[in-house]
């Protein structure tokens, strides 16, 4: 599967809304085999949809997204992980072994999946993974 | 001493968290120290929760990736204040708050971090939208006067189903008026058409409009639905009525008082339920004085008639449709341009608009192309509209020359009068005489050696 990160050098950009740069990985049997890097305007969503087709994006991870962003994305048939931070390579390493992204939620976080009370069901390994809110 | 600073200590704590700006402190590593009472309320952030994270992943403003207020301070030394910005609160809403930021120091001057203090906008912006909100009707916005007018009748007309015509000069925004008025009323779901009537000749504005039945004329193979029975139980816009000729004239006022037409080659009458908008550029009444145009459907279309002013008359709209057309342009072009810079702002000010709105929406759209930055200047507008602005500076110039020369010849004109009797000359030009001789002093006017005065004595 691939799933897209809007990266900030070698972490999870802060902010989506003001995100200049995407990373598309692609994972197969758990491994990491492909990468890509595009630069971006966050508002433009047209390009966005063009991309995630062309790569066949199923996943969006990023920090702080506002709520339009998200439904946009939904509405093109993306699952969007938001409210995530730290560093890229720690998250990709814990996605591909299926763990929980509870240790990259950011403080505060009440939008998570988990607080949404739903998962994230990736096509890889098949099992639910959960941005897991501090309580 | 020490008991003193003790209770300056609490004092500033106490205040920090009574008061209603977001307050935190960071660290040179950009950790969080301290983080007050309206900090959590604004972000949504527990204090347990933000000490010790990044800032970033607290505050999660549009700066923090960019353009950091605070790492300006840290690296620069010194405050900032009130930068615009907003935060995307643990609710996945944006708010927008207002930035300042200042080096945190010790007693030795030495730079411990950072602090950034920030306040909520999101009433001022509520109300700001509330504000402009009552200067729009559908994509139209006015705080002119006569648009006010239009704009509160502008509802109770779309609930009608009247035929409405629209008078106005090109580009004054008669489409942008019949899409708000379809928009208001009760056919919203239905189809808007519009067609140009001047740019058709006679045949085939009626096809399109009436469409026609197979075998009506050579190459008509199969029926056309006309533009009619694509609209329904929607609006029709006829654009330039005023340009239709005679004949269709007779045709339409048929329609409009029978609500039936006919299809080219058909032997039926086909019933219409569409609203009629009329909207011309040309002076209607004027035409039916000259016998150009037909009395009776003038009549007939002219049940509500709305003249929409010309931008020149307008002028105090600018601001408000600058604004609009640069939201627009940055959600289509995906631009980042915030403003017009108050030098382009008054070159706009001063031109005349033959084109009206829709060339005002070409001078921003000219603008976008070549602007790259926040603010558009001067430099971004068309070549046409700074060579109107220096023109006009040296018009400017010309006309206080003007003033200056006829003042002078009228002070001379005076004076030979009244034989170069200063007294007589300034009751002449109804001025005080100090405030002759000041004027004489100030455009140096010779005077003769022997003046009215002497020579009455």
């Amino acid at each position: 599967m691939n799933i897209a990160i809007t990266v900030w050098g070698n972490r999870i950009s802060p902010v989506f809304d003001a995100a200049k740069t995407l990373l598309v990985v692609e994972i197969i049997d758990g491994e990491v085999v492909g990468r890509t890097v595009r630069t971006f305007q966050a508002t433009r969503f047209d390009w966005f949809e063009k991309i995630f087709q062309e790569m066949e994006v199923q996943l969006l991870i990023c920090g702080a997204i506002c709520e339009v962003g998200v439904n946009r994305f939904e509405a093109m048939g993306i699952e969007v992980v938001p409210f995530l931070t730290g560093e890229v390579e720690k998250l990709l390493e814990q996605f591909v072994r299926g763990k929980e992204f509870s240790d990259f939620t950011m403080p505060g976080c009440r939008v998570g999946p988990c607080c949404k009370r739903s998962g994230v069901v990736l096509g890889h390994p098949v099992q639910v993974l959960k941005a897991g809110c501090k309580e | 001493m020490s008991g003193k600073s003790s209770l300056s200590e609490a004092a500033n704590a106490i205040i920090l968290e009574s008061i209603s700006d977001g307050v935190f402190t960071v660290d040179h590593n950009w950790r969080i120290m301290s983080f007050n009472r309206a900090a959590e309320e604004i972000t949504g952030t527990p204090r347990n929760e933000a000490i010790g994270r990044y800032c970033w992943e607290v505050f999660r403003s549009n700066m923090c990736e960019g353009d950091c207020a605070l790492k300006r301070t840290m690296k620069e030394g010194k405050s900032f204040v009130s930068s615009s910005t907003y935060i995307i609160n643990n609710r996945q809403k944006r708010v927008p708050i207002g930035v300042s930021t200042s080096p945190l120091k010790n007693d030795k001057g030495e730079i411990l971090g950072g602090v950034e203090t920030f306040r909520d906008h999101s009433l001022v912006e509520e109300l700001r939208r509330e504000l402009s909100g009552s200067f729009e009707m559908g994509d139209m916005v006015s705080r002119s006067s006569s648009m006010k007018k239009i704009f509160n009748i502008l509802p109770q007309v779309a609930e009608s189903d009247s035929t409405v015509l629209i008078e106005g000069e090109t580009g004054t925004g008669k489409e942008v008026m019949a899409t708000a008025l379809h928009n208001l009323s009760w056919r919203k779901g239905n189809p808007f058409v519009a067609i140009n009537c001047g740019a058709l000749p006679d045949s085939l504005l009626e096809s399109e409009l009436f469409g026609y039945k197979a075998g009506a004329f050579t190459g008509a193979d199969k029926d056309k639905p006309g533009l009619f029975e694509a609209a329904g139980n929607g609006t029709i816009l006829l654009d330039e009525i005023g340009d239709t000729s005679s004949a269709f004239q007779v045709r339409l006022l048929r329609l409009l008082e029978e609500k039936e037409y006919q299809p080219l080659g058909s032997v039926e009458k086909c019933r219409t339920n569409t609203r009629i908008i009329a909207a011309t550029n040309r002076d209607l009444e004027r035409m039916v004085e000259e016998g150009t145009f037909r009395r009776d459907l003038f009549y007939r279309i002219n049940i509500i008639r709305f003249q929409l002013p010309p931008l020149r008359q307008r002028k105090e709209d600018l601001p408000l449709l600058v604004e609009q057309f640069i939201k627009k342009m940055n959600h289509i072009k995906g631009g980042a341009v915030a403003h017009m810079s108050k030098e382009a702002m008054a070159l706009l000010l001063v031109h005349d608009y033959p084109g009206n709105i829709r060339e005002l929406e070409n001078i921003i759209e000219h603008g976008f192309v070549l602007c790259h930055e926040a603010e558009m200047d001067i430099d971004h507008l068309p070549a046409y509209l700074q060579e109107s602005g220096t023109r006009s500076h040296s018009f400017v110039n010309s006309i206080e020359d003007s003033v200056r020369i006829s003042e002078k010849e009228s002070i001379e004109e005076a004076l030979r009068r009244n034989n170069y009797n200063r007294l007589a000359a300034a009751q002449d030009l109804g001025v005080h005489k100090s405030t002759l001789f000041r004027k004489i002093k100030k455009y140096q006017i010779t005077l003769p050696t022997q003046d009215g005065r002497t020579r009455r004595l």
